[in-house]
């Protein structure tokens, strides 16, 4: 193409002003550009995607994994290699030299395989027709120690289970299919009615031929004592009636989950001085972060003139005038200790870090003065004049101003449990946040609502908000983890009371925490 | 950064090089889209696409105009491809002032408002809106007009010469132009 020459001055005239104009894209437009530019950096969208996915499945398997936690991982399971490094392997060394000389399944001296017991542990989870049955138990006992003492320490009585009706039970071998009959370890227990099957979790395959022994199905009576390496497994599956009897130097016995048609009809009863798990903290930490839409509210105060000030700028003080301002992302993240009260409540406190703001809708203009109107003190009022180039303009050339503060704050709430069972609460909290500002920017809308003057003396540097939330918390094998809306708003305006206009921040968010 | 540097940059698919384009002459691209479109989304779809051309043709660049010239006749273009995939140009246009507005040459006030020339020029129905663009401001030819548009030559003349009518009598309607009492001539065709 080239240019002609024979244009007139009307299309002179009409070319130099329209090539004149000039506007500015909104950030959509690079935002599009470079997204095709460079496709494979969408931040954000595919990144939150995933993460938001990623930590819904983290958590969706941490609550999965909770109802298998009677069955052992694979990852459980040491390699051959790990045991005889371990000091299991001491004790199974010493086994297979004993079933090598002897094997006589009632009479193996537990002395010999003291060694490997570590300590016991026994917990259980009981409920009246409870939904799940777990004991555990894992034992060490000093080689030197003998084994009276080592018994009269390691016993572990009154183990009972009765049933109420007759269950359907899955086979160990559905569960535990590496693990099938590997072993039966007998350790004095007593069992006064069939058993089903009874099965060592067995840790390898080379162990399994040493510790096929004394597997007796359908066996009333078990009398036999056998060293058992620790963190060994016995599964026992009682048809019915109650077990009760010895068990020595397991590392860890776990009666088998009835289930029937998805309803667990087991009735435990166990002893609760040995059996009871160790009664959690009443002290528990919280750690979060909730990423917020922060907005803001206004409550535009009219000023009346004085009788001794009509100035001008006082009267053009009338709210007419819009402020234009969209919201912006924010954060918070602290650490929030919680203390129960009761059943229901917890005392919340803690520390909070937040950002939160706003983006003004501004305008350049030539540098200009602006008043802001402020109260004295004393019912009367006094103009303070800016030199500012940001107009109240919502031009198509339009800036954002950012006003936004940095605080610390230290909430006082209590939390209530509306709802929960042993995987999943519901909590609703309401907190009270003193709050300092750490660092801040304001923008201020003039009295005659025509610009924006920036003056960060403006604004109050402590405060208070007002805390709401409801969080789900999904209780996993070691952690929790808390997921729920948060709001959160600015009781105190976010100015001093010498501006007339008062400004309320909102947080909307999502909070994400983790807990012990 | 210098515009070799920059169109270095560009070359080797550098964002920053590529922003530093963007910046530098999206707003004066904006505008030539704001000329076209109907409204300022649609522009910036334009300009947007516009620039896509742009990044993904520089190696086409040899140097020999200005940088932004070039950018300007893809911008154009983008802007014309845009609205004959809308069949924009299909829209009717009412005639009824076109041959009887009173014109001078002279009467253009030395300083006017940019901005509102251009949004006097947006008032105008797209077909006539795309000729007087790309005649008396982009300064192609009626010929050159004809074949972007895929329109007779003739078309293009009697829609420039209606176009520039009814524009001069908008800004006369919005006092930008005033009304011509003496050396006052009739539109002609040209």
């Amino acid at each position: 193409m080239e240019r002609r020459f024979d244009m007139s001055d009307f299309e002179q005239s009409l070319k130099d002003h329209a090539d004149q104009f000039k506007m500015i894209p909104s950030k959509r437009v690079w935002n599009g550009i470079y997204n095709n530019l460079h496709p494979g950096s969408k931040w954000p969208s595919f990144t939150v995607a995933i993460v938001f996915l990623i930590t819904l499945i983290t958590i969706g398997n941490l609550n999965n994994s909770t109802s298998h936690s009677n069955i052992p991982a694979e990852s459980d399971i040491k390699s051959p290699k790990d045991i005889l490094h371990s000091e299991d392997a001491k004790v199974t060394s010493q086994l297979i030299e004993q079933k090598n000389n002897s094997i006589n399944f009632s009479k193996i001296n537990l002395k010999h395989a003291a060694n490997s017991i570590k300590e016991e542990k026994f917990s259980s989870q009981h409920k009246d027709k409870s939904t799940s049955v777990t004991n555990s138990e894992s034992a060490n006992i000093s080689p030197d120690k003998n084994i009276r003492q080592t018994q009269n320490q390691r016993n572990l009585h009154a183990n009972a289970i009765s049933l109420e009706k007759p269950v359907t039970y899955f086979k160990p071998e559905n569960i535990i299919t590496n693990n099938k009959r590997n072993a039966i370890i007998t350790t004095g227990a007593t069992v006064n009615q069939q058993i089903d099957e009874i099965s060592v979790l067995n840790q390898s395959e080379n162990q399994q031929k040493d510790f096929q022994i004394a597997f007796n199905q359908k066996t009333e009576l078990f009398s036999n004592e056998v060293a058992l390496p620790a963190s060994y497994k016995i599964i026992y599956l009682p048809s019915s009636g109650s077990l009760t009897g010895k068990l020595i130097g397991v590392d860890k016995i776990e009666p088998f989950i009835p289930i029937q048609n998805n309803i667990l009809s087991a009735n435990t009863a166990i002893n609760a001085n040995r059996l009871r798990r160790k009664k959690n903290s009443k002290i528990e930490w919280t750690f979060y972060v909730n990423p917020t839409i922060s907005s803001v509210s206004f409550n535009k105060k009219r000023i009346q003139p004085s009788a001794n000030n009509s100035s001008m700028v006082v009267l053009s003080n009338q709210p007419s005038f819009k402020q234009t301002h969209n919201p912006r992302f924010g954060l918070e993240t602290g650490a929030e200790m919680s203390l129960k009260i009761d059943t229901k409540f917890k005392f919340i406190t803690g520390f909070n870090l937040s950002y939160s703001g706003y983006n003004n809708v501004s305008n350049l203009v030539h540098p200009t003065f602006a008043d802001l109107t402020l109260n004295d003190g004393h019912g009367g009022t006094y103009s303070k004049s800016y030199i500012t180039h940001f107009g109240n303009g919502q031009s198509q050339d339009h800036i954002y101003l950012t006003n936004y503060s940095v605080e610390v704050s230290i909430p006082l709430g209590v939390q209530y449990n509306i709802w929960g069972n042993e995987k999943i609460k519901v909590d609703i909290a309401s907190l009270f946040e003193p709050s300092m500002v750490l660092k801040g920017n304001a923008y201020l809308i003039s009295s005659d609502g025509r610009y924006y003057v920036n003056d960060p003396a403006l604004v109050r540097k402590t405060n208070l908000e007002g805390h709401f939330g409801s969080y789900i918390t999904f209780i996993g094998k070691k952690i929790k983890w808390h997921l729920g809306p948060d709001l959160r708003y600015q009781l105190f305006s976010t100015y001093k009371n010498i501006y007339p206009t008062r400004e309320h921040l909102i947080d909307y968010g999502i909070r994400i925490g983790i807990s012990k | 950064m210098t515009e070799e540097i920059m169109l270095q940059g560009c070359l080797e698919n550098l964002s920053s090089a590529q922003e530093n384009l963007y910046s530098r002459f999206s707003p004066r691209m904006l505008g030539v889209c704001y000329r076209y479109a109907h409204n300022r989304e649609d522009a910036e779809d334009m300009l947007q696409e516009g620039f896509i051309k742009v990044y993904s043709q520089i190696h086409q660049y040899k140097g020999s105009g200005a940088l932004e010239g070039w950018i300007r006749k893809i911008v154009v273009h983008t802007c014309i491809n845009v609205l004959k995939k809308n069949k924009k140009f299909s829209d009717s246009v009412d005639l009824i002032h076109a041959s009887s507005i009173q014109i001078s040459d002279n009467n253009i006030p030395s300083i006017l408002q940019a901005k509102q020339v251009v949004e006097c020029i947006r008032l105008l129905p797209i077909g006539y809106r795309t000729v007087l663009n790309l005649y008396a401001i982009e300064g192609y030819s009626h010929k050159e007009i004809s074949v972007i548009l895929e329109i007779e030559e003739s078309t293009s003349r009697s829609q420039y010469t209606r176009a520039r009518a009814l524009l001069e009598e908008i800004l006369i309607k919005k006092k930008i132009l005033q009304k011509p009492r003496e050396n006052v001539r009739m539109v002609s065709m040209k």
